[in-house]
């Protein structure tokens, strides 16, 4: 994390990818516990890795690492369940034995489609240019006619605004910030 | 351990691609909005209103006391703030400064007690001017706890309405130190009971407003 957040790209990389192998692990036993299935833990591990992204610089370099992501992972955990269980008692209360349990990651697309509809047609072309064909920021201007500079803009605020539309949850309710 | 699911995997190159960003630390960014807007308030106050005309003869102690007052609380409640930016802090740590202005303003009652007796402390503490006590010093502290909350809004904080109330809590210090250099009301009692009143009301603002803003 250190390298990371002097500019390692690479490193960056390498810890995100290393440590969501845990952080899957984590939101798994959560939901358990919770008596919930499973439906939601990719979701939940994406916003947990959105959220590790845009707070990094809480993280006091000086001290360890681990404490911190376990906090960020717990809250947005919670919140999450917080969130679905509200959703639940409101529309779902009792359907759930009715309704098809969904299959592996099989609502993967499900959940990028809601995702991408809170950006605007310019954020979510970068965004799936970057995502699905995994162009870099500099080659995404080039293909846009955009600067990197005004790529990279756009790529951070589409990023706040797909943590704020998780916050929200996907049928839009919630609270809306920025 | 199962496969990694692509998406995710795509994500972190999303998010890899926004490293350039750069986030500063909203810390620096509480300090840096919060203490110049409140200096700004205090002094576009006082230039309105003036101090009060004997601050420099029997006026200069009582004004210290709301001075040290207004100080001690927004010395609790800064770091306190500051603090809680972080996800993994305990939340009592940031609680325990608060304690000292406890002792403070028993000092303060102790004192007044012991000095003029029990003998017309109702009095004492309603003073004439409770309502501008309690309508200006929160006008003052108002844009101090609007700024540092946009700057807390950067933060990772796990108790929003705690750190929204210690917000609050320093924009009322920060506030009181402005009024107490114009108000006149000298008497320990009366400052003891309408400024912490006027502070609490800001504190709870904040916790109000921080239990909406400050989620993440």
């Amino acid at each position: 994390m250190r390298l990371a957040l002097d500019g390692d790209a690479h490193a960056y990389r390498t810890l995100l990818g290393a440590i969501t192998p845990h952080l899957r692990n984590d939101v798994r036993r959560v939901l358990m516990r919770a008596g919930r299935g499973t439906a939601d833990l990719e979701d939940i591990v994406q916003e947990t890795l959105l959220a590790i992204h845009l707070k990094r610089a809480t993280w006091d370099r000086t001290l360890p690492f681990t404490p911190w992501l376990n906090a960020v992972s717990r809250y947005k955990t919670i919140d999450a369940l917080r969130r679905s269980g509200l959703r639940k008692e409101v529309e779902l209360d009792g359907l759930e034995d009715a309704l098809p349990a969904p299959e592996g990651h099989g609502d993967d697309a499900l959940d990028s489609r809601r995702l991408l509809d809170a950006l605007d047609a310019r954020q979510r072309e970068i965004v799936e240019q970057i995502m699905l064909m995994g162009r870099s920021a500099s080659e995404v201007g080039r293909a846009l006619g955009m600067s990197e500079g005004a790529v990279r803009v756009a790529l951070h605020r589409a990023l706040r605004k797909l943590a704020a539309s998780f916050r929200a949850g996907p049928d839009g309710t919630g609270t809306h910030e920025n | 351990m199962e496969p990694e699911p692509m998406k995710t995997e795509h994500f972190i190159q999303l998010l890899a691609e926004d490293l350039p960003s750069r986030p500063g630390h909203p810390g620096t960014a509480l300090m840096r909005w919060m203490l110049p807007t409140a200096i700004l308030t205090g002094s576009a106050f006082l230039l309105l209103a003036g101090a009060r005309a004997d601050l420099l003869g029997d006026g200069l102690l009582p004004t210290l006391m709301k001075m040290i007052l207004g100080a001690l609380l927004a010395w609790a409640a800064i770091p306190g703030a500051r603090t809680l930016i972080r996800p993994e802090v305990s939340i009592d740590e940031p609680l325990r400064r608060l304690a000292t202005i406890a002792v403070f303003l028993a000092v303060l009652l102790g004192a007044d007690l012991m000095f003029r007796g029990a003998d017309g402390w109702f009095l004492r503490m309603f003073g004439s001017s409770v309502v501008a006590c309690l309508t200006i010093i929160p006008s003052l502290a108002l844009l101090p706890l609007i700024v540092s909350l946009c700057a807390l809004r950067g933060g990772a904080t796990t108790a929003p309405a705690l750190s929204g109330g210690l917000a609050g809590l320093a924009s009322a210090g920060l506030a009181i130190i402005a009024y107490g250099v114009f108000c006149t009301e000298d008497n320990p009692v009366f400052v003891a009971t309408w400024y912490s009143l006027a502070a609490v009301l800001v504190a709870a603002l904040g916790a109000i407003l921080g239990r909406n803003l400050l989620r993440w």
